[in-house]
């Protein structure tokens, strides 16, 4: 038992010390808990994981998600059989609501990997080359910024044309400049910092300096960024939806699922204030959680 | 040590490296000649910002970028010049065959890796070893610097080190590949006094043990006379004077290594008060014409300020740059 427990210690000082920010985050513990907002932040959005993942489990009709109708039962208000009341095709407004968070949870996590995965290299390489790569890249960056995150989406995936996978791509490609200027912010100062300069003198490749000396201390303030547009990028992926250029019917997806429901809005309220609630919801706590995360780990930004 | 070893391991030759600044450019430094043979361990003493360590940067070629400038020069390791090879040379010279200890241990490594992981990578880049071989030769070097139970050492992340500790990894990190030349940058500074007792003890061991010569940075002249055979004294980017430990503390020459030995405490100066050398160090934007130590030399002469003197040699080595003996010294 007491074996397993040092193990277990073991296994945690290994991740804190390879994540910095982990150790960081469990520091701070006592800050996040008496911090009321970060909290409720942090229990919505554990809810809502929880939620997602048992979905098929909870879900009285789960068929209801995947396309299956239901007409006989349709704009039912809201009872206790159905939850949130039912929409033009008869199908379980809760039910859809609920698969609804696994599609907003993919979208955020694939969208932010996707976007740190070309921005965060880039912006890297940008703060340790310097000179003329440097411009190049965040003229490039730059002109990326110089459209609102919005619009610029919704050009690409107009072009890309109307699809869920099309709308992910297109939100990427808005979001990936402000984590290049982030990194390049954080490169330029940590590629000062004397454990570089000691690994440039004992001969190590530049890549390797980038990649495994500059970027992994690069990450704080990245890590807060990326948590805090988690909820942006739902927001912008639903508004997509609404406007038809995201997913498609029958996806149960909430901005779909507003835009349905706007025509029988002033008869049928339920159709479009439930999935609406959602995204207000999972928004607000993906907004509290980062705001809390960001107290912690850039002490800079902390109010007294 | 060092028996017919008339061929220098390292020679600088008329180096001349500069700044850009905000300011104007500034005249780092501007050596005339050093040199340093096999097995020899040499001192570099001056105050702050004279220009040691922008020498010892320049030797592995490590000077900022855009901004540094070596203007002119040549440093010869082992009869080829370093200042005319490419990067990609460069960089299999820089760990392997010179390499670096840096002032605070507490800053240079990386917080992310396990020391282990950073010495055993050094150890596998510069000789072409799997990651087992080199695990095993990073632990038989840091039981060589002292490190208590290295296995563990070698698991372990840098906060969890001491300061002494992590300099001793810094330094199995710069010995780990049988270098020739060891260039440690006030190797002791950052630790306290009775850590910097024991680091130097195992710098003068490992130099028997691996027969490496060093270039120790510092500005404590006590430190020097504990380790050194050599010492080089730099004053505003110039070698002002360089010779034999004995020699310099002995028999200074130069007027400023004459105050700068007046400058320390020793059993000597009991009850006495210290001096001081009055003045500042000048600015290197605009360094005085003539000798660099002109405006603050007591036995300043008109021909001090008119032109520089140089090194001259006086007999076993001894050499020093000053108009005082020009008549009676030597050559």
């Amino acid at each position: 038992m007491r074996q397993g427990w040092n193990v277990m210690r073991r296994y945690r000082e290994r991740v804190e010390a390879r994540l910095p920010q982990v150790r960081e985050i469990a520091y701070a513990w006592p800050v996040i808990r008496g911090n009321a907002l970060t909290m409720v932040g942090l229990a919505i959005v554990l809810a809502l994981v929880v939620l997602g993942v048992l979905a098929p489990v909870i879900s009285p009709y789960p068929e209801h998600a995947m396309g299956a109708t239901a007409s006989e039962d349709k704009f039912q208000p809201p009872s206790l059989e159905h939850l949130f009341g039912t929409d033009d095709l008869g199908r379980d407004i809760f039910s859809r609501v609920l698969f609804g968070i696994r599609i907003s949870f993919n979208i955020g996590v694939i969208v932010i990997s996707l976007a740190l995965l070309i921005g965060l290299p880039l912006g890297v390489i940008a703060g340790c080359a310097g000179g003329k790569l440097d411009e190049v890249i965040m003229r490039v960056t730059d002109m990326f910024l110089s459209f609102p995150a919005l619009l610029l989406a919704l050009a690409i995936s107009a072009a890309l044309g109307p699809a869920l996978v099309n709308s992910m791509i297109a939100i990427a490609i808005a979001w990936w400049p402000w984590y290049t200027r982030l990194a390049r912010g954080q490169a330029v100062s940590v590629k000062e910092r004397p454990f570089v300069e000691a690994a440039v003198a004992t001969g190590v490749r530049r890549s390797r300096i980038i990649f495994r000396h500059v970027l992994p201390n690069c990450l704080t303030p990245i890590i807060v960024q990326a948590s805090m547009d988690f909820g942006s990028v739902i927001l912008t992926s639903a508004s997509l939806s609404f406007l038809g250029l995201g997913a498609q019917p029958p996806e149960p997806e909430w901005g779909l699922m507003i835009s349905i429901g706007r025509i029988y809005f002033l008869t049928n309220w339920w159709l479009t204030t439930f999935p609406g609630f959602a995204i207000l919801i999972t928004v607000l706590a993906f907004n509290f959680l980062g705001d809390g995360l960001r107290e912690i780990l850039d002490p800079r930004a902390r109010r007294i | 040590m060092g028996l017919g070893a008339e061929e220098p391991l390292l020679e600088i030759r008329n180096l001349k490296v500069r700044f850009n600044t905000y300011f104007g450019v500034v005249k780092a430094v501007d050596l005339d000649h050093l040199k340093l043979l096999e097995g020899e361990t040499l001192g570099l003493v001056g105050e702050t910002g004279c220009g040691k360590t922008v020498t010892a940067l320049t030797v592995l070629k490590l000077i900022p970028s855009p901004g540094g400038n070596i203007e002119e020069g040549e440093i010869l390791f082992k009869g080829e010049n370093l200042l005319s090879k490419k990067e990609a040379e460069i960089r299999k010279i820089r760990g392997k065959r010179i390499s670096m200890i840096f002032q605070d241990p507490m800053s240079s490594l990386n917080p992310v890796f396990t020391v282990g992981e950073q010495v055993s990578r050094i150890i596998a880049l510069h000789q072409d070893l799997q990651e087992k071989e080199a695990k095993e030769k990073a632990l038989r070097i840091f039981e060589l610097v002292g490190l208590p139970s290295p296995g563990r050492v070698f698991e372990s992340y840098p906060h969890e080190l001491s300061g002494g500790m992590r300099q001793r990894v810094m330094i199995s990190m710069a010995i780990s590949c049988n270098p020739d030349l060891l260039i440690a940058d006030e190797p002791t500074s950052a630790l306290d006094v009775t850590i910097q007792a024991q680091i130097l003890r195992l710098l003068k061991d490992l130099r028997d043990k691996i027969g490496a010569s060093i270039m120790l940075i510092t500005h404590d002249l006590a430190v020097v006379a504990q380790i050194c055979e050599k010492v080089a004294v730099m004053y505003a980017g110039n070698i002002v004077e360089f010779g034999a430990v004995e020699a310099i503390f002995s028999r200074p020459l130069h007027p400023y290594t004459k105050m700068l030995l007046e400058c320390s405490p020793g059993p000597g100066t009991r009850g006495r008060k210290l001096t001081a050398i009055h003045g500042f160090v000048p600015s290197l934007v605009n360094p005085p014409p003539g000798c660099r130590f002109h405006p603050r030399c007591p036995y300043v002469m008109d021909l001090c300020s008119k032109s520089r003197p140089g090194l001259v040699e006086f007999g076993d080595g001894h050499l020093a740059s000053c108009f005082l003996y020009k008549q009676s010294g030597g050559a």
